[in-house]
């Protein structure tokens, strides 16, 4: 009797070891899935919650973000995601969550490729400097890049889409001509003004005028003489004009740089855009 | 001989003796102007220097051609039938052709020249460095050596005039309300007589000189006039009247018409005038042929002429100077460039 019950419970001991370690690669491989690779001006992390990625799309994808991060200035963190299941939470919501939870520990400056088929819609998040250098209607045009891919279901090619366009609004140049193109070229305006009235100034005054002196000067003393002047009044009349009541009234205008932004459940800041399909 | 301003006299450009030009008897002070008086003058002429053609004279070659030998080298000149005077262009010998300042086309006058070809040449200099914007061809020594000294005709016109000058003259006051603004308009007829009385204004006698830049080397210091003798030419070159002394005449009494409503205008300047009206009567008119001192220059430009004068008495230059555009780009670019770098800095910085 004593030994059916110890080997009952060496069986049942034995059996919850061999499903502890039957368990652990599941949940490795659930961690596994997620793929991580450190670039030189990118951190690059593929989470295929929709299992909808090969690993040669995987592969081509870094290759994308490689060769689209080369002038950025930035070293970013880049995900990747598609999510299969956003728990009755909107592709805002949870995708805040997912990359707060996935990039834990990392430089808060990222930017995020969600493809979301449970809200059906693909969404571009940033965070850090990322909101900054991604302006709201950069991440409309981003998104608009990926629109055909996502219908077609080529979703590499449209994560890929996304990505390269999202890059190529990134670069140095790119932001300081989209912060500052506004004022040179209002600072070129003004200085194409100055140069014209230079350029007139200079040309009336380059020659001296020549003009004749004016025949008064042969008039001898006393040679000039009002025999009759006469100021004689004809008539009168009156004019009137209504004055104009000026409408005031300022119209307010609002601008923005950068992207606008929000706050996601735990306090950071976000800023990101969405398709949907 | 030359004129020499400096010392102003006659100068032998041999051996430098001065001479003053009051012992050179003017042979045209005796003529009464006649066509016969002026072919007996051109015939005494013949021991200073020779006139081809036929005995009445010079024979011209072209309708407004003429045609001399020099006494000193010999060598053929041709000139305008209007040339007083001229230099050889072989010898450089001065020429005085006396027989076309007989008559009515002798001057009564002369101022001669004060200002030599040096200092004009200074002047001048002066004159167009003083935009940056000068082509470097108006500024080149082989082109300025052109500058010739010129005896211009003119005639000075002496007038008295009595003008009647009429205008509609007008008024505004304005009252504001709370609602409108009311402007008050009074008309008036306005008369001004006045005499005026004109003395000695110039206008140049030759067909070939601009009249608006003749005009605008004015004033020409009449006390310093001479009377006229052949021996201030000398070295120069002297033109005669082309134009007719009615021409002259309507000019100046243009002029002083222009000169008496100016000053109608000012009389009535508290109206705004409007219908001007105006009567000229000229009671009385007198002009007298003078020769003043003028120095000319003629540059060519990118196929176009560019006259330059100067006043041979005050040194007054009139003359305009194109601008050498493809200079004018450059610093207009670079002036663009350094305005739009700062202006950007500026801009960037504080807005």
């Amino acid at each position: 009797m004593k030994k059916n019950i110890i080997r009952s419970l060496t069986i049942l001991l034995f059996a919850i070891m061999v499903s502890g370690f039957l368990c652990f690669p599941i949940q490795a491989a659930e961690k596994t899935g997620q793929r991580q690779q450190t670039l030189k001006n990118a951190n690059v992390y593929i989470v295929d919650e929709a299992n909808k990625l090969t690993e040669q799309e995987k592969d081509s994808l870094v290759k994308t973000v490689e060769k689209s991060t080369k002038r950025i200035g930035t070293k970013l963190n880049v995900l990747f995601l598609t999510i299969q299941d956003a728990q009755g939470k909107s592709v805002i919501h949870y995708s805040d969550d997912r990359m707060e939870e996935i990039l834990a520990g990392e430089s808060e400056d990222s930017i995020a490729f969600i493809i979301d088929f449970d809200n059906r819609t693909t969404y571009i998040n940033t965070m850090g400097k990322a909101i900054e250098m991604l302006s709201d209607d950069k991440i409309e045009k981003a998104l608009t890049a990926g629109d055909s891919y996502v219908q077609n279901k080529q979703y590499e090619q449209c994560f890929s889409a996304m990505a390269t366009r999202a890059f190529s609004y990134m670069t140095p140049i790119k932001l300081f001509l989209e912060k500052y193109l506004l004022k040179v070229l209002l600072a070129s305006g003004v200085a194409m003004i100055f140069t014209v009235v230079w350029v007139i100034f200079a040309v009336h005054t380059h020659n001296k005028a020549n003009i004749a002196p004016s025949a008064s000067g042969y008039i001898p003393e006393n040679g000039y003489e009002i025999r009759d002047k006469q100021e004689n009044y004809v008539r009168m009349f009156t004019t009137r004009t209504q004055k104009s009541t000026q409408s005031s009234g300022s119209s307010g205008s609002s601008g923005s740089s950068g992207g606008s932004s929000h706050r996601s459940s735990s306090g950071k800041s976000h800023g990101g855009g969405g398709h949907r399909f | 001989m030359y004129w020499d301003t400096d010392a102003n006299c006659l100068k032998c450009q041999y051996c430098g003796s001065s001479y003053d030009p009051s012992e050179f008897e003017d042979q045209t002070a005796q003529s009464d102007g006649t066509d016969h008086e002026s072919e007996k003058e051109s015939e005494s002429q013949e021991e200073s220097f020779e006139e081809a053609g036929q005995e009445e004279g010079y024979q011209p070659n072209e309708e407004d051609m003429s045609l001399y030998h020099c006494k000193t080298c010999g060598g053929e000149v041709i000139t305008l039938k209007t040339t007083m005077a001229t230099i050889c262009p072989y010898c450089g010998e001065a020429i005085s052709i006396t027989s076309k300042s007989v008559g009515k086309f002798r001057p009564k006058k002369c101022i001669p020249f004060r200002i030599n070809k040096r200092e004009i040449t200074e002047k001048y200099k002066e004159y167009v460095s003083s935009s940056k914007y000068t082509p470097k061809q108006f500024k080149e020594d082989s082109v300025i050596e052109k500058i010739q000294g010129l005896f211009v005709p003119y005639y000075l016109n002496s007038m008295k005039m009595d003008v009647e000058n009429r205008f509609q003259g007008e008024t505004t006051s304005r009252t504001t309300t709370a609602s409108e603004i009311i402007t008050t308009h009074r008309i008036y007829e306005l008369i001004l007589r006045a005499e005026g009385t004109f003395e000695n204004i110039p206008t140049d006698a030759s067909k070939k000189l601009d009249n608006a830049m003749m005009d605008s080397l004015e004033p020409f210091p009449y006390e310093k006039c001479k009377e006229y003798n052949p021996a201030y030419m000398a070295g120069f070159l002297a033109e005669q009247a082309d134009v007719e002394q009615t021409e002259c005449e309507e000019r100046s009494k243009a002029r002083a018409t222009e000169s008496m409503t100016a000053k109608a205008r000012s009389a009535f300047s508290r109206y705004t005038l409007t219908s001007p009206k105006m009567s000229v009567e000229t009671t009385q008119y007198s002009s007298e042929y003078v020769m003043l001192p003028v120095w000319l220059l003629n540059v060519d430009y990118h196929g176009q002429k560019y006259q330059f004068a100067i006043n041979g008495e005050t040194g007054k230059i009139v003359g305009k100077i194109p601008i050498d555009k493809k200079k004018l780009a450059i610093n207009g670019g670079i002036r663009f460039l350094l305005f739009d770098i700062l202006l950007a800095i500026v801009a960037i910085i504080f807005l």
